[in-house]
């Protein structure tokens, strides 16, 4: 570090003898010797101070000093006079250093501790040359502006995607609304400048957006359904949604009939099951000589309709049963038993249903993998997009530029699908109305010459941002999608990926 | 190689850095140095062994907790590379108990100082 050869000069704020006594000067003077021997000691009055900084930069260039360390008192914020300093001075910020020395105990109390400033200091000292490494290490990197494409993309025909849309159309944009019969079939590039290939009723076409918003609701009855009837034998049991035109065929014994209802088969379920079941259950039990049991881990009522709905289905006589663990559900003689323990009691319970519904939402399966293998965003451990990362709570994903909302990722109660739906549109325009992006060009570089194309960064990188330029045989990282976290430097088995900002040079000098 | 009695502290910049932020104890501060990373899934393999190399007597990877990453997979990537400079330190002789990886939130200062604490007095076990 050529840094090193240079003089420092430590200067001692002084002003009205505040924070050093004479002796105390005097003493730091013959204390401090450096193993260069080189720095110079400037008692100095105000140097927060216009004077105070013209005269100091007078003594700098008469003696050749291009690092100061200086020891001030606490009138300003940390690091304003450095700055200040420095830039009257004409030295880079990176070659000053500040420390705050506790003030000179007026004459005749105890001495304010002498040691602390001197080790203080000298820790400073010490501590300039690495701090003038460190910053010279690292490069300023150039900036890039990446035009943003006003178009929006919303795949979804369900709330959330219209209140995304009404939002967006709302701000001024244009969304292109991608409903149930049309399809996604790819999508290419990057916040942006996305390239969708879409089917719809007139043909495939392509459509630029810079941004894109997935509210494509809960599309796994299908595979739900094929998961209970593979586990379940029973041949009464149709799905929740199916309950109520089924129970309507049962023939009417005068002995009565009775009804189940199953919720959070697998997994917890939230307010919109809860509704749907008290609902369904609500409009069984009005029928003559039927009785409704409904079972769930927990009944969600987070809102006021809910809460009524829920008392009024138990007033009507709807047998609410909260159970724990797992339901079990078997078939015996034309009825379908369903057992369980009571999660209160610890009792367990067993009803003979003649029929029995099953919420769909509650059924781990498969998952919407489609979508997740076209755009790149994960899904979480039940096969939903979006993946399980607080990071990305509300509506964010792993990839920079797509949002989610609604049933897609799990929330398929209308008001809140909604609310995120509006929620999503408020951050693609907080995206794009910024009409361009500054990119510094810090991100990950691949030395194309190490680069063996092995694919291994661009599976590691999270966010997508590792490209294969064909032409040249090499990957490469988009610097508008990159976070700069390192995971690829990390990864890659060739070292050919460095993050400029934290290379192993600068890294190890950190150590010492 | 000069040996320093010193653990080197690679610290994610949103979780263990943070985390080591309100940490005063003279004594642990004195036993450790801090590195900066922008996400503990930036650990190379080629860095744990220079720091070792360097003769620190230990290194430590603080990363996020695995599903809090700010990078979606990062502190679960870094494991993995601790686990085999594990192994490598194991095959070429040393005492694979001289890398560590912890997955703290950024408010355990309390947690930071305890693993510090245990990685110096399992290193002192090893060693004596």
């Amino acid at each position: 570090m050529s840094a090193d050869k240079d003089k420092t000069g430590v200067v001692l704020c002084n002003c009205g003898g505040r924070n050093f006594k004479k002796e105390e000067i005097k003493s730091l003077q013959t204390r401090l010797q450096f193993s260069s021997g080189e720095n110079l000691f400037i008692q100095s009055d105000a140097l927060c101070t216009k004077e105070g900084a013209a005269s100091l930069k007078e003594t700098m260039s008469k003696k050749g000093i291009k690092k100061l360390v200086f020891a001030g008192c606490t009138a300003k914020k940390s690091g304003e006079t450095a700055s200040f300093i420095a830039e009257k001075c004409r030295i880079a910020p990176s070659n000053i250093l500040e420390v705050t020395v506790p003030a000179a105990t007026p004459e005749g109390e105890k001495d304010s501790p002498f040691g602390m400033k001197e080790e203080l200091i000298r820790s400073v000292v010490k501590g300039i040359n690495k701090h003038i490494g460190i910053l010279e290490g690292m490069e300023t990197f150039a900036t890039k502006k990446v035009p943003l494409h006003q178009g929006v993309l919303v795949v979804g025909g369900g709330s959330a995607a219209q209140a995304a849309a009404d939002v967006l159309t709302g701000r001024g944009y244009s969304p292109i609304l991608l409903e149930k019969e049309d399809e996604l079939l790819s999508l290419q590039g990057q916040v942006g400048s996305f390239t969708a290939t879409l089917s719809t009723g007139g043909g495939v076409k392509q459509a630029d957006c810079g941004a894109v918003i997935l509210a494509s609701g809960f599309s796994r009855e299908k595979d739900a359904w094929t998961s209970v009837t593979s586990r379940f034998a029973s041949p009464h049991l149709v799905p929740l949604s199916k309950l109520a035109d089924a129970a309507a065929e049962l023939p009417r014994i005068p002995s009565g009939r009775s009804v189940g209802i199953v919720l959070d088969l697998d997994v917890d379920e939230g307010k919109a099951s809860s509704e749907t079941a008290c609902r369904t259950a609500l409009q069984l039990q009005r029928q003559d000589g039927l009785q409704v049991y409904l079972f769930c881990r927990d009944i969600r009522v987070g809102s006021l309709p809910l809460e009524e709905l829920y008392d009024d289905a138990r007033d009507r006589g709807v047998v609410i049963v909260k159970y724990e663990n797992q339901i079990r559900i078997s078939g015996t003689n034309g009825t379908t038993l369903l057992s369980c323990t009571d999660a209160v009691l610890g009792n367990p319970i067993q009803v003979a249903c003649d029929l029995a519904g099953i919420s769909l939402y509650g059924v781990a399966a498969g998952g919407d993998t489609r979508l997740s293998e076209i755009t790149g965003v994960d899904l979480d451990s039940l096969g939903r997009l979006q993946g399980n990362n607080i990071h990305l709570f509300a509506t964010g994903t792993n990839i920079p530029g797509i949002f989610v909302a609604g049933g897609c990722r799990g929330n398929v109660y209308p008001p809140e699908a909604e609310r995120e739906g509006r929620a999503a549109a408020g951050e693609v325009d907080l995206l794009l109305s910024q009409k361009e992006l500054k990119v510094e060009l810090s991100e990950a570089k691949v030395d194309a010459d190490k680069c063996a194309l092995c694919l291994t960064c661009i599976r590691a990188c999270p966010h997508n941002a590792m490209k294969i330029n064909r032409e040249e045989s090499v990957a490469v990282s988009v610097p508008e999608v990159c976070q700069r976290c390192g995971i690829c430097a990390g990864e890659c088995p060739a070292k050919a990926i460095t993050l400029p900002a934290y290379t192993d040079d600068i890294l190890l000098a950190q150590l010492g | 190689m000069d040996t320093i009695d010193k653990i080197a502290v690679y610290c994610c910049e949103n979780s263990g850095l943070l985390a080591a932020g309100p940490v005063t104890d003279r004594k642990i501060l004195d036993s450790i140095e801090i590195m900066k990373l922008p996400c503990s899934g930036k650990t190379e393999m080629g860095l744990i062994l220079k720091t070792l190399e360097k003769g620190y007597a230990g290194v430590m990877i603080v990363g996020c907790p695995k599903d809090n990453c700010q990078f979606i997979r990062g502190s679960h990537r870094a494991s993995k590379r601790v686990d085999s400079a594990k192994e490598m330190l194991a095959a070429i002789g040393l005492d694979p108990g001289r890398v560590r990886m912890e997955f703290l939130s950024s408010v355990d200062s309390h947690k930071f100082v305890k693993a510090v604490t245990e990685m110096w007095e399992s290193l002192k076990i090893a060693t004596s």
